[in-house]
């Protein structure tokens, strides 16, 4: 029986690198049509059909305050076992083991797991839980 | 022999036998004469012993015995049934039932009862109780559905029932809905150019998918009493430890709803009666006082009304103060003083359902713990239902559920708003009117136009959802009625597109979270349309 290797999608929203467990992403789409939520605010860009399954859309450019990211970027879509969302990123850079990381930080902010540091530059590892939590959190002040 | 394979059956069989036995102790407390009760309450207990037995469960077969033996006394009427008996039966019935639900999990149904089986074995009537009177009742399992709907699966028609998975139940429901949604799609393409024995399949691939939705629908429809026969013993145990006297009726039992309904809707009820009882009905010498008859009275009662179940809870307490209400809301800064002045009496009574809202001088452990009216509302919500509350000082108060029969396949209205096209399920839907311009009025700040003699005010649906507002330039203008707290008012959409039936898709986790939509689904050609919860809206 083979174990699980452990591999870091990296991703870019406006130009910053960030990456989530590759654990963490059950589908990666690169066409797609968004339809509008009523009453989302910003961090929800709108919803997808994807095989007859209603996933939303969030923003992280507006989650993280930098602005609406173009609707031609990448959507990561969520570990549908833990929740129903994807995350519009601008673009998917690479793959790697967690082996290859050099070093790593530990955050003290909730949206992040930890500041990896990998050869070519700092990747901030988002936290599944603290994403969704802080989405959750956004649309309950709605 | 592995008696694995017959686990469930033995669980499932335990438990209708237990819930038969809970039902059947408090009918006896109020009539301890009928023997028809005292016999079914000795074989129930006579079929748990036998069950438990050839499982290997001796404990769970040796309390059962003695509960058995206590019932045989009172049939050879060595005694009469009254409470003591009662308590250490229900006593019983629990150990009992937190036994099978042991067993359930893979417990070996070991459980403590020696202590309750000697006091059984030495009952004499009259004696002080050796113990304080039972808790209440563990929580109910989750609704186990009979294939057929209603039906029980007694041994009456051994061939005409089956019983089924809830996950299959599920299943079923998902599949209908899926194809229903690839109708929609084939009648998408067909829309305009197709040979005319495409358009007659596709009426009968329509009335087909009708027939096996109505017929999923009501495999998965199941009778209240599912999860309404264990309150008497749950009002009747309240009461007790409030010392408290209470006359429960239930009226509907009947009345059938969505499993995935009743499951949600058991904890509400218990929240509502809890109140009823520990707030709402007086002391026997408070309600003497106030010319009250010594015994309150709490009715649950349930209707059917077109495709929403209406279910009223009404008791005879005391009643609530929709000013003390107000005054407390804004002491807790929970309303702004100057809103807090126009709100009417039935906005009053909603306030008990925000967060942190509690009138309740001291905190019980039978309510007011903090959670209170706003998880029963935010419950009712997200089950598509709305809660109203009336209440009449010094004569009780009555809270109306609606809620609707099923969520999974419903019609919609589709209508154009701003840059998209949104879903009103038609249960929220009173009317739909396209108002001339010379009958719309103004009225203080609103604009109204009148129906039935009443004067509607009118609502943007673009401004509630903050889209764009499209000009105006018709003679008529599109307006849906439907209540908001409490209130009917008219929702101007840019334009109505049509009704529709649709699979509606549950949020999930985080946009469950969003207010004033319930749902979403997929239309014909893919598009993704959300569904407005327009009593929530505001």
């Amino acid at each position: 029986m083979s174990e699980r290797v452990s591999r870091l999608l990296i991703f870019r929203v406006h130009g910053v690198r960030y990456g989530l467990d590759l654990y963490d992403v059950s589908e990666v789409l690169e066409t797609f049509t968004l339809y509008p939520i009523p009453r989302a605010p910003a961090t929800l860009r709108g919803a997808v059909n994807s095989h007859g399954i209603l996933i939303p859309v969030v923003d992280l450019g507006n989650y993280f305050g930098s602005g609406p990211l173009a609707e031609q970027g990448t959507l990561l879509v969520l570990d549908r076992g833990r929740a129903n969302c994807a995350l519009l990123v601008e673009r998917v850079e690479a793959v790697v083991p967690f082996e290859e990381a050099i070093g790593e930080d530990v955050s003290t902010e909730p949206e992040f797991a930890r500041l990896l540091k990998l050869a070519d530059g700092p990747v901030r590892q988002l936290s599944f839980d603290g994403v969704v939590e802080g989405v959750e959190r956004v649309l309950q002040s709605c | 022999m592995d008696m694995s394979q017959y686990l469930a059956l033995f669980v499932s069989e335990t438990r209708e036998h237990l819930t038969a036995m809970g039902d059947l102790i408090v009918a006896l407390e109020k009539s301890p004469s009928n023997t028809a009760d005292v016999d079914s309450l000795f074989r129930s207990a006579h079929s748990v012993k036998g069950m438990a037995a050839s499982m290997g469960y001796g404990d769970i077969a040796d309390l059962a015995h003695a509960l058995e033996d206590l019932m045989d006394r009172v049939r050879k009427g060595e005694f009469v049934f009254d409470g003591g008996v009662a308590d250490l039966l229900l006593e019983g019935t629990d150990i009992l039932q937190h036994a099978v639900v042991a067993v359930s999990g893979g417990g070996d149904g070991r459980c403590e009862i020696k202590d309750l089986c000697r006091r059984v074995a030495d009952f004499t009537p009259g004696a002080a109780p050796s113990k304080p009177a039972p808790q209440p009742p563990p929580p109910a399992p989750p609704p186990e559905p009979a294939a057929g709907g209603t039906k029980p699966s007694g041994a009456a028609e051994p061939l005409q029932t089956v019983r089924v998975r809830t996950d299959i139940l599920d299943r079923l429901v998902n599949v209908t809905g899926e194809l229903v949604t690839c109708k929609n799609h084939l009648l998408s393409l067909c829309r305009d150019d197709f040979p005319e024995e495409v358009g007659g399949a596709l009426t009968d691939l329509s009335r087909l998918l009708r027939s096996l939705h109505n017929d999923v629908m009501q495999v998965r429809m199941m009778p209240l009493a599912t999860i309404v026969d264990r309150f008497p013993r749950l009002v009747r145990d309240l009461g007790r430890k409030q010392g408290k006297e209470i006359e429960f009726v239930i009226e509907g039992r009947e009345i059938e709803l969505d499993r995935s309904m009743l499951e949600e809707l058991s904890d509400p009820l218990v929240h509502i009666l809890r109140n009823a009882v520990d707030h709402g009905i007086e002391s026997r010498e408070v309600r003497l006082a106030a010319g009250k008859r010594y015994q309150g009275k709490i009715v649950l009662a349930a209707r059917r009304e077109r495709d929403q179940v209406v279910l009223s809870i009404q008791d005879d307490g005391k009643g609530m103060d929709p000013a003390a209400l107000v005054a407390t809301a804004v002491k807790k800064g929970l309303v702004a003083p100057e809103k807090a002045q126009k709100l009417t009496r039935q906005e009053a009574f909603l306030l008990t359902c925000l967060p942190g809202f509690s009138t309740a001088a001291a905190v019980t452990d039978i309510s007011g713990r903090g959670v209170g009216m706003d998880a029963v509302s935010s419950s009712i919500k997200s089950l598509g239902g709305v809660l109203a509350i009336d209440s009449r000082q010094g004569a009780g108060s009555r809270i109306v559920l609606r809620l609707p029969i099923s969520v999974a396949i419903i019609q919609v209205l589709l209508v154009a708003g701003g840059n998209m096209t949104i879903a009103v399920p038609v249960t929220s839907i009173i009317r739909t009117a396209e108002v001339r311009r010379r009958e719309i009025s103004s009225k203080g700040a609103h604009k109204v136009f009148s129906l039935d003699d009443q004067a509607i005010p009118i609502l943007s649906l673009n401004r509630i959802l903050g889209l764009p507002l499209a000009p105006v330039t018709g003679e008529s203008l599109s307006v849906l009625v439907a209540e908001m707290k409490g209130r009917l008012v008219g929702l101007l959409v840019d334009r109505f597109i049509g009704q529709q039936e649709v699979f509606v898709k549950p949020l999930g986790r985080p946009l469950s979270r969003l207010r004033g939509i319930s749902g979403g689904a997929i239309l014909g050609e893919g598009q993704v349309v959300f569904l407005l919860d327009i009593p929530n809206l505001l």
